[in-house]
């Protein structure tokens, strides 16, 4: 029949579709500058003392922290991140571009730049953080707290950016359709809207969980780097690349640790793909 | 539930300017037709609650929809919308889609699931309950979203040229199911298409849409019988000519051509339109003579295939004779000849010009 589907779908590349061959080689030098340090890593690494550097009790206290403080900024990224991703998709061009140019601002600047900018914001003389220290005592640089604000604030741009992306794919059509059939809003964005994004609203929150997991900067100077209460795998590596000579085989084997966890995400997202998704 | 529909439309966009009103006493279906360009599917959108008239006044049954200090929004108008894509939601079954105008209503759920089901039975689609919109065809697409859109119960339906994208039988099997159902549920409803079939299948008024206007409107039969515009007489396959009825009875085309034909209105200095099928139109041999009633000549300019043989136009003519293949092969016609024309009075119609041509 002559009816074609709206909902895209992924193509094969038909075999005649070659690429020049003279892009082959700067593409494969990307492949290497992408794989290479990993294999150097691989190589460089004391395999014998991998498995008690990675069980000691400052690796697992490190990788703990580092999950449950990327779990934390993920669901915030959640909560707020889909609404903002909305709000951009469906407001008109000129509002949608202000929203989008701030939304990916954390996104190309250092996130160490971030990291000072939250603690003037929310440090014990901060803008904010100076009225909650006056007010409720409350301070929260230097806490895990901190960690998952930092985390939160270079992680969001990756899950709005994959969301709101989805949504202008998706369309309103659906939508449309919906509310002449006597649909409200809410039931709208929840039976059409959000089930039609799913994949782009898992890739998101997959990018945003990892970018949260190897969030450093930002961490650094808005959390400190106090051991089980801020110091996260980045800077558990990072203390252990700087410390004593012997700290290098640790800090390598840490990193191998934070390299297989990010495997192991990849490869969870992927095959949630292959089964979850309906044809 | 049915309700009539009240409709005064008025939307400016640019240099597209649309003003139309509409009546339709609950119940009957109206089909719009008119060029591309014409604003039917800007009068549909603007019922539906698509877009806002600049001004008018829209009610369906007692509700005020829309005017001046009046906008209700798409999800309570009870306006249901059905289009060439059926848009069926891709994540869910055949029975969710059709259920979901029942839920959105606060229906429960087993029972909307209920209604769903027999709606899929009403359009042949039983044991198809499970599938996703991706594994059924084009054909049984568009039966889903037929039932999606009755199971809603509107009180008003709009088809925006529901079976453009089918295949001729699809179409035709689809158009059958329409009428059987438009006719069971009693929904009044604006079709709008380009396929005379439709209008002729499921409408019992037809309104003619050109430049945002109404060129015409009636009943079918009313309107294949007297067209009122060109468009309408070739839509229905008839030629349209204009004239005035001069004192001996022969009517002096606009384009000075003389015409003897049939009619009441056939009265000396009456404005008169004439229709003739392109197929009582035969080939002369002779070329004609100035002023000869009937009969005309020209050059061929356009020729194409028809089902029985070939149609061709002259140069500088609007008129379109159908002739059968022999005839035209025996003659040798090509592109360029030179050919006459001849029609019989008793095959050209003429009636008064000035029918509801315009409101």
């Amino acid at each position: 029949m002559t009816i074609r589907l709206a909902t895209p779908r992924f193509r094969q590349p038909s075999p005649g579709a070659a690429i020049p061959r003279l892009l082959v080689l700067p593409a494969m030098l990307g492949l290497a500058l992408l794989t290479l340090p990993l294999l150097g890593l691989v190589f460089r690494a004391d395999w014998r003392s991998v498995p008690s550097a990675i069980t000691s009790p400052e690796a697992v206290s490190a990788l703990t922290l580092s999950l449950q403080t990327g779990a934390a900024a993920t669901a915030i990224c959640l909560l707020v991140g889909v609404p903002l991703a909305l709000l951009i998709a469906r407001s008109g061009p000129r509002l949608s571009g202000l929203l989008r140019a701030l939304t990916t601002l954390p996104l190309v600047m250092p996130p160490l730049v971030g990291g000072i900018a939250l603690l003037y914001l929310l440090g014990r003389s901060g803008l904010l953080g100076g009225f909650l220290n006056l007010t409720f005592g409350i301070s929260i640089p230097f806490t895990t707290v901190a960690v998952v604000i930092a985390q939160s604030f270079v992680a969001l741009p990756f899950l709005v950016i994959s969301v709101e992306g989805a949504l202008r794919t998706a369309g309103t059509r659906y939508e449309a359709v919906a509310a002449s059939l006597g649909a409200s809003r809410w039931m709208i964005f929840r039976r059409i809207t959000m089930p039609l994004v799913v994949p782009g609203l898992v890739s998101g929150t997959v990018l945003c969980f990892a970018r949260a997991l190897g969030e450093f900067g930002a961490t650094a100077l808005f959390a400190g780097n106090a051991a089980g209460v801020t110091r996260t795998m980045p800077l558990a590596i990072y203390t252990a690349f700087n410390g004593a000579g012997v700290g290098q085989d640790a800090a390598i084997a840490l990193s191998l640790l934070l390299v297989v966890v990010a495997i192991v995400i990849l490869l969870l997202m992927r095959s949630w793909r292959s089964v979850g998704m309906p044809r | 539930m049915t309700a009539g529909l009240r409709a005064d439309v008025a939307v400016r966009r640019g240099d597209f300017h649309l003003d139309v009103s509409v009546t339709l006493t609950a119940g009957s279906v109206l089909a719009v037709l008119g060029p591309n360009g014409s604003g039917k599917s800007t009068l549909l959108n603007a019922i539906a609650g698509q877009i806002r008239p600049d001004f008018g006044r829209i009610e369906v049954g007692n509700r005020v929809l829309s005017d001046d200090d009046t906008f209700v929004a798409v999800a309570d108008r009870r306006v249901g919308l059905l289009g060439q894509d059926p848009l069926l939601f891709p994540h869910l079954s055949a029975l969710e889609n059709v259920s979901f105008g029942q839920l959105a209503r606060g229906v429960r759920h087993q029972q909307a699931r209920s209604v769903a089901a027999e709606w899929l039975g009403r359009v042949g689609l039983t044991g198809l309950e499970d599938q996703k919109p991706a594994s059924l065809s084009g054909g049984q697409q568009q039966r889903v979203a037929i039932a999606r859109a009755l199971a809603a119960k509107p009180d008003l339906l709009l088809l925006d040229e529901p079976m453009a994208a089918l295949d001729v039988e699809t179409a035709s099997a689809v158009r059958t199911l329409l009428r059987e159902h438009l006719a069971q549920t009693g929904v009044t409803t604006i079709v709008v298409t380009h396929d005379v079939a439709d209008a002729i299948v499921l409408a019992d008024q037809v309104m003619i849409l050109q430049d945002g206007r109404i060129a015409d409107a009636g009943g079918l039969s009313e309107l294949m019988r007297e067209p009122a515009t060109e468009f309408t007489a070739s839509l229905v396959g008839l030629n349209l000519v204009r004239g005035v009825v001069r004192a001996d009875g022969a009517v002096i085309a606009n384009d000075g051509r003389c015409f003897r034909g049939v009619g009441d209105s056939l009265r000396p200095g009456a404005a008169v339109s004439l229709v003739f099928p392109p197929t009582a139109l035969r080939l002369q041999h002779e070329p004609a003579a100035r002023g000869t009633a009937n009969h005309w000549s020209g050059t061929v300019a356009a020729m194409e295939p028809s089902a029985t043989g070939v149609r061709i136009r002259l140069a500088g003519d609007r008129v379109v004779a159908e002739l059968p293949a022999a005839q035209w092969v025996g003659a040798g016609v090509t592109l360029g000849s030179s050919i006459s024309l001849a029609v019989d009075a008793s095959d050209v119609v003429a009636y008064a010009s000035a029918r509801s041509s315009t409101r």
